[in-house]
């Protein structure tokens, strides 16, 4: 092998290279000139990262893609802070102003624990709450309680509902963001979110009638109309047989708590073991 | 000579245990306590015009029917109306009933005039009367059959469903050999009220003597055609049967009208001879009573609200039901109680031993494609299921979910003993929420 052929070889390499070296870095310089990728990166990271998809994108890097975009504010993500949210305003430029959200928790309408509402048949099946409520609704005796089987859990991606001894979802408040996606999954309307300020909930979401009621659990409501009654602010509504709270006009005066006939009517906060007035 | 292709034969050829297919249907007594819920059918729930304290006959209008898809109830014993109040339904709901306690002297209410050819009347006229008549479909999908009477596309063909796939029920079978003159009747009073070409009978190859009879029959009136089909499950489907018997296949998401083809089960076809013929409104049903715990398996003539417990009373149980089912051992519903009454979709009553129940007992997939091969809508039944199992339901919808048509094959099939049919139901529900709050957003 001469001399001049690994010259012209190295030459034509290094030439080659140097090309194509200048052809990547004209390309890179092109698409990433915005610096936009910085900007989804940042705002990833301002997210709250849990992935949960409660904002209807597949999970917080769509978000920050959809926020540098200018296709979504940062009020669209349903979980995050107040501090996120003003953290998330700032980056974009945007004004924070008029951050008004109130804390959501997942709150569950149903007392019904295994020694209290009675099942009245074996179920066998897909251990689902959406799958067993398909087969002849289930295996508790009333048709409208929790079924138990702990889809609400499986679906938080916080890992803040747990499935107690009782046969019923616990939510742990401090890990709840307010997501809704255990709302969407039962297959009930069981479980649901609320205000966290509201303190006054009727335990039950059973529409029927009284004696229906009773014949299935010891603390459903049975539509008396009691709650109604000693209300003095008028916060409770008769649906059908079910008492509906207004948070707006109840001040948590515990009237209706203490003459409920079968214990529906609670203070959530009360039960939790928090003083009354504290939180807020 | 050219290669012809053949379609394959759907579904799967399995144990028919049709022992009841020799006994002759009995009528069943009334009990004293009879429950009528006023949802019996598919569409609006029927509206109570009675109140209690009534004395109602057989036959008087309990409950009127509420817009036109839906249907009204009538009384299948003379008596009290006891009361009005919530009782639990074979769906596992708590539906709206009406309470009659029979008095046994089986007056009956004044009854329309019986129409002797139902040619003679207007199509109209005929759809009114079996409208009247609170008839639904029988064969257990409970659709109000005056609807099906009123198609909104042309129809040229009649298929009169007599397959009874499902194994065990008998009752459609034996409606077929001993309400001859009644079949006879309706089918020429559906084909003169959708004006149809032809009435096609499709039997399934099992029951070679129903077979036999109608082909003789066929022969004198010229008026309907016989087809004997595969004696395997689901044929009686209609997504299937319509296929079959007519070659036509129904899209995706629309019904057998869309090919202008209308499907009615035979005890369907009897009650609407029934009602025009002699005006007696849909009252009572064929069911066929069996499983193990049962003493002696039977076809029964029950009147509509009998519950359960008086059904099983009477053919006698032979120890304590583990479970009992409505309608046949591959479609029919668990019910949660002995309380339910026999409504007017009940074509089988099982009550079932622990020896004859299913445990699940799931292991890994093992992507055999049984499922696959079984399915009668086409569908893979194993990515269906695991999608709606991890809640992936957009996905399970892309490759067709809703197209299920819940037979249970692919369940059945199963080496691997995974609820397929139960986790591909509960997605499809999911779908058809999501579906639904779509729309109303």
């Amino acid at each position: 092998m001469s001399m001049t052929t690994i010259v012209a070889a190295t030459a034509g390499m290094v030439g080659l290279s140097s090309l194509l070296g200048a052809v990547l870095y004209t390309m890179a310089k092109k698409t990433q000139g915005d610096g936009s990728d910085e900007k989804i990166e940042l705002l990833t990271n301002l997210l709250p990262g849990n992935n949960c998809g409660a904002c209807g994108m597949a999970g917080c890097a769509a978000m920050a893609e959809a926020l540098a975009r200018g296709e979504a504010v940062p009020q669209h993500c349903p979980v995050a802070t107040i501090a996120q949210i003003e953290a998330l305003s700032q980056a974009l430029g945007l004004s924070n102003g008029n951050v008004n959200r109130t804390r959501r928790v997942a709150r569950v309408r149903c007392g019904g624990t295994r020694g209290l509402a009675p099942r009245r048949a074996d179920y066998e099946g897909v251990l689902d709450c959406r799958a067993a409520d398909l087969v002849g609704k289930g295996t508790k005796a009333c048709v409208f309680g929790c079924l138990g089987l702990g889809t609400c859990a499986r679906v938080c991606p916080f890992g803040a509902i747990t499935m107690g001894e009782d046969g019923l979802p616990h939510v742990n408040e401090n890990l709840c963001t307010g997501c809704a996606l255990c709302e969407a999954a039962c297959p009930r309307g069981v479980i649901a979110v609320f205000d966290a300020s509201q303190e006054i909930f009727v335990r039950c979401v059973s529409t029927a009638p009284g004696k229906q009621v009773r014949s299935v659990c010891e603390v459903g409501c049975i539509g008396c109309g009691i709650c109604v009654r000693v209300c003095e602010e008028g916060a409770v509504e008769m649906l059908g047989h079910l008492a509906v709270v207004d948070p707006d006009r109840c001040t948590a005066c515990g009237k209706c708590v203490e003459k409920c006939p079968t214990d529906a009517m609670r203070n959530i906060l009360v039960d939790a073991g928090v003083a009354v007035g504290v939180a807020s | 000579m050219g290669w012809r292709v053949w379609e394959r034969r759907k579904g799967v050829a399995m144990a028919h245990d049709k022992e009841t297919a020799g006994d002759p249907v009995r009528p069943l007594d009334p009990p004293p306590l009879l429950r009528f819920p006023v949802q019996q059918h598919q569409g609006k729930p029927a509206v109570p015009v009675v109140k209690r304290g009534d004395e109602v006959r057989i036959g008087t209008l309990l409950a009127r029917a509420d817009g036109p898809i839906s249907a009204p109830v009538h009384s299948s014993v003379s008596g009290k109306v006891k009361a009005i109040e919530p009782v639990l339904h074979p769906w596992g709901i708590w539906s709206m009933a009406i309470i009659v306690e029979n008095d046994g002297e089986d007056r009956w209410e004044e009854l329309p005039p019986g129409i002797k050819d139902p040619e003679s009347v207007s199509p109209e006229v005929i759809r009114q009367r079996v409208q009247e008549a609170g008839i639904v479909g029988m064969g257990g999908a409970m659709f109000p059959a005056a609807v099906k009477l009123a198609p909104s596309t042309p129809i040229d063909t009649v298929v009169i469903n007599g397959c009874e796939c499902e194994p065990v029920l008998t009752c459609d079978h034996r409606t077929m050999l001993e309400r001859t003159d009644a079949l006879l009747y309706g089918m020429r009073a559906i084909r003169h009220a959708v004006g149809a070409k032809r009435v096609i009978l499709a039997i399934e190859a099992n029951k070679g003597d129903a077979i036999r009879l109608y082909r003789e029959l066929a022969n004198v009136y010229r008026d309907f055609e016989v087809r004997a089909l595969p004696a395997r499950y689901p044929y009686g489907g209609e997504r299937v049967l319509v296929p079959a018997v007519t070659g036509r296949k129904i899209p995706p998401g629309r019904y057998p009208d869309s090919v202008g083809v209308v499907v009615h089960n035979v005890a369907t076809v009897a009650a609407i001879a029934d009602a025009l013929r002699d005006g007696i409104p849909l009252i009572r049903r064929p069911v066929t009573v069996a499983g193990a715990a049962v003493a002696k398996p039977c076809n029964l003539m029950i009147p509509i609200g009998t519950p359960l417990e008086d059904v099983l009373k009477a053919v006698g149980l032979r120890e304590r039901p583990r479970e009992i089912v409505m309608g046949g051992p591959m479609m029919g519903i668990t019910v949660a109680s002995d309380d339910v009454p026999v409504i007017k979709g009940t074509s089988g009553v099982l009550a079932r031993t622990e020896a004859e129940l299913h445990h699940f007992r799931e292991s890994a997939c093992l992507r055999c494609g049984r499922c696959v091969d079984a399915c009668p809508a086409g569908l893979m039944p194993t990515m269906l299921a695991r999608l709606s199992s991890r809640g992936l339901f957009d996905k399970a919808d892309e490759l067709g979910a809703t197209e299920c048509m819940e037979c249970g094959l692919c369940s059945y099939v199963c080496p691997a003993d995974l609820p397929l049919t139960q986790l591909i139901r509960m997605g499809k529900r999911e779908i058809i929420k999501k579906a639904r709050a779509g729309r109303g957003a």
